[in-house]
């Protein structure tokens, strides 16, 4: 059986949207980890001075 | 660029203002599409599977916009050897990367109605899917290298020589006979579709546009680390 044409239609914009919220959803929680890290290291390299 | 010189302060670099960026292109983009679902006539041959250009074209356009980046700061990079032109370029090949693969599965989602298959090894699939296949090995590239002169100079020379494919993916429906129909613009499309699919770059431009910054300032930060660990290592000097 062939999907409607509004199914392609719908997975298509549905598609999008998965992709461009889940790359937001790894940008914020690659930045949250990369921000803990700074602070970790910048806060070690205050204490050693 | 000498150990020393690496200055970074997260708190200069506006990170909190990217959070209305997101937003206005998540608000536009709803806009935009939505105005082209509900505007747009069904198309003479297709029908409704028109209205999926307004989604694969821009998310094409914005795939050869990131690798066009790439190649200026790649370039820039070799000229200059400013360690900032290489992260510019690294952030500007993983956008690009998401943009090329969505541009991907929404061209097979769109062929599979249209032509009757998933895929067909024609010149403009072929190429875009080489195109995809230079930056993920790209960015498979970054994850190998430690040193990180050597990896900014063979992620620039790699950088430069996919996006030169970029013309090759963008007249491969001239030069070849292919399934894949010629290229979809403004200026060839009907005046129903015109402004849908401009409205729509715009708002794909803004996602692009944040993916871009936003993944160059976790670079910096990533960067600044490895910079402080490289120092720490050295003795703190």
């Amino acid at each position: 059986m062939i999907a409607s044409n509004t199914t392609f239609v719908t997975a298509a914009y549905a598609l999008t949207w998965v992709v461009l919220l889940a790359y937001v959803w790894r940008l914020v929680a690659k930045d949250g980890r990369a921000s803990a890290e700074y602070a970790r290291v910048s806060g070690r390299r205050e204490g050693s001075r | 660029m000498n150990v020393a010189d690496w200055s970074f302060d997260p708190s200069r670099t506006g990170r909190r203002t990217g959070i209305w960026l997101v937003l206005a292109a998540v608000v536009v983009l709803m806009a935009t599409q939505t105005y082209a679902i509900t505007n747009s006539p069904a198309e003479g041959d297709m029908g409704h599977l028109q209205k999926i250009m307004y989604v694969h074209v821009p998310a094409a356009w914005m795939t050869f916009l990131s690798f066009f980046v790439v190649l200026v700061f790649s370039v820039s990079y070799l000229w200059r050897r400013r360690e900032t032109d290489d992260l510019i370029a690294a952030s500007a090949a993983e956008v690009g990367a998401v943009f090329n693969g969505l541009t991907l599965a929404l061209g097979m989602i769109w062929g599979r109605p249209t032509w009757g298959v998933w895929w067909a090894w024609d010149a403009r699939l072929t190429s875009t899917l080489v195109l995809f296949l230079i930056f993920v090995g790209y960015l498979a590239l970054r994850g190998f290298v430690d040193d990180a002169g050597q990896r900014a100079r063979w992620s620039a020379a790699v950088g430069i020589i996919g996006a030169i494919n970029v013309p090759i993916v963008y007249m491969s429906v001239m030069w070849w006979r292919t399934l894949h129909q010629q290229p979809s613009s403004p200026s060839t499309l009907d005046p129903a579709y015109t402004l849908g699919l401009r409205i729509n770059a715009i708002a794909m431009l803004l996602v692009l546009i944040y993916f871009i910054r936003k993944r160059y300032e976790i670079a910096r930060l990533e960067r600044a680390v490895e910079h402080a660990a490289q120092s720490a290592a050295m003795g703190g000097r």
